[in-house]
């Protein structure tokens, strides 16, 4: 065994800090029990080579996402009380002794400028959401984005509604700028949206001038239309909608515009980028449409 | 008491990185502040409580993130075998930050590969200025949060000493 120093001076942190998990042990007088922190990984273990490669929804899913999902509800409302907090009070700190006042008073109207912006804005939102929720039958449901995807290479986000409120697996989610995504995965309160610019995600669609099909997947960012044959009519800023061949998302629904069109020299078909309607990095808020169900629960 | 403690900041990190860390702006990359927890436990922790710690946090990582389990999970436990095998020279605090930067890269270099070998048809696009800005990220995130479990782990240390001496 190493004998490490029991505090370092810490260069990098310019300040001195502790160098060893464990400080010079006492002599025990009882053995340690480490059974149960053995049986608990031996237990996490189990859970965890259960779920790999899996893709359904199994009691440590669902638990995971449930308990995840507590904790950020709480972050979600502590985040938004945060905000009020720091729009009414903590703007008012820096104002300056001599006219104090009068910035008060500038910094009272701003903030109901502000505060009014950011009702109208949100008015705004609910309205056109509201507009398309009643054009669509039968209603569909108002959930709130509640927490997003931990990596880099994918895309989903948890809502705050689950299968007590009639959510379940494949329902499309779409805003009133277009489609967001689809459920992949349900706990009882909340559930995982698939957002369709993840690599996973392929939609079945059309040009909504040419009627032209393809596939449109995701690559991160943005989407790429597949198996468009080259010479067929598919120009830039072309509006690509939902074909609903597939029965999952109903017919005619936004995803894109058309950015770029390269018909290559190899290969049959041509690349078709597209860029997404729907702002993924602003989502407060998405409808889940109730469709047919065509998953299995 | 170590262990309880340290599953809770496990939580408080999952929630953090998927309702805070999203809401930074692009230019500033994206932490992965479970991997921050992650070295620590390899690193600074008991064997035991490291591997619970990070079994907890693989497989909630794990949940979370997209649509195929596994990748995230054995790479976190990988990375966890990796850091334990060498903890001995690696177990000073200032390591931590440059560990966490590399552990990012190895960590996104395997779940690219392992959803690459999954999904062959649908591999995501590895951006290297995103994954060298998260590794960046996550090393500067480190520095505070090493003081951070540091800290709460020398607190509890410190109890149980002054519990045990009371005791005798």
């Amino acid at each position: 065994m190493q004998a490490r120093p029991d505090r370092i001076a810490c260069p990098m942190l310019s300040l001195s800090c502790s160098s060893t998990p464990m400080p010079m042990r006492r002599k025990r007088t009882h053995p340690p029990r480490r059974w149960p922190r053995i049986l608990l990984g031996l237990f996490l273990a189990i859970l965890l080579l259960a779920t790999v490669g899996s893709r359904e929804s199994s009691l440590s899913r669902i638990l995971t996402l449930e308990g995840v999902g507590v904790g950020q509800r709480l972050f979600h409302w502590m985040g938004e009380a945060a905000a009020g907090v720091w729009d009414r009070y903590i703007a008012l700190v820096r104002v300056r002794e001599e006219n104090k006042r009068l910035r008060a008073e500038i910094d009272r109207l701003r903030q109901e400028l502000a505060a009014n912006r950011e009702a109208a804005n949100t008015a705004l939102l609910l309205r056109r959401l509201l507009q398309f929720r009643e054009t669509i039958q039968p209603p569909p449901i108002t959930a709130t984005v509640i927490g997003r995807d931990p990596s880099l290479f994918s895309a989903t986000m948890i809502v705050d509604r689950g299968a007590t409120d009639d959510v379940f697996l494949g329902m499309p989610a779409v805003t009133a700028e277009g489609v967001v995504g689809q459920v992949v995965e349900v706990a009882p309160r909340v559930a995982k949206v698939l957002l369709a610019t993840d690599p996973n995600s392929a939609i079945d669609v059309l040009d909504q001038r040419s009627r032209v099909q393809g596939i449109l997947k995701g690559n991160g960012q943005n989407y790429i239309m597949e198996y468009v044959l080259k010479g067929t009519d598919v120009q830039k800023d072309d509006i690509i909608v939902t074909s609903g061949m597939n029965g999952l998302f109903p017919k005619g629904l936004v995803l894109g515009v058309v950015s770029k069109v390269i018909q290559g020299q190899r290969g049959m078909f041509q690349q078709i980028f597209v860029r997404p309607a729907v702002d993924f990095h602003q989502l407060e808020a998405v409808l889940l449409i109730p469709t047919e169900r065509l998953f299995p629960e | 008491m170590l262990f309880c403690v340290f599953i809770i900041l496990a939580y408080v990190v999952l929630v953090l990185q998927t309702t805070l860390v999203p809401l930074l702006p692009p230019w500033a990359g994206r932490p992965d502040l479970p991997l921050v927890l992650l070295v620590h436990a390899a690193i600074r922790l008991p064997t035991a409580t490291g591997l619970a710690v990070t079994l907890l946090v693989a497989i909630g990582v794990d949940i979370l993130a997209g649509v195929h389990t596994g990748p995230a999970a054995l790479a976190y436990l990988a990375l966890f075998a990796i850091l334990r095998s060498a903890s001995g020279p690696l177990a000073l605090a200032p390591h931590q930050p440059m560990l966490a930067g590399l552990g990012t890269l190895l960590v996104n270099l395997a779940i690219y590969l392992g959803s690459a070998i999954l999904t062959p048809g649908d591999t995501p696009v590895w951006a290297w200025r995103q994954v060298l800005l998260g590794a960046l990220t996550t090393g500067v995130c480190a520095l505070p949060l090493t003081m951070l479990f540091d800290d709460c782990a020398a607190w509890i240390r410190r109890r149980q000493r002054l519990k045990r001496q009371s005791a005798t």
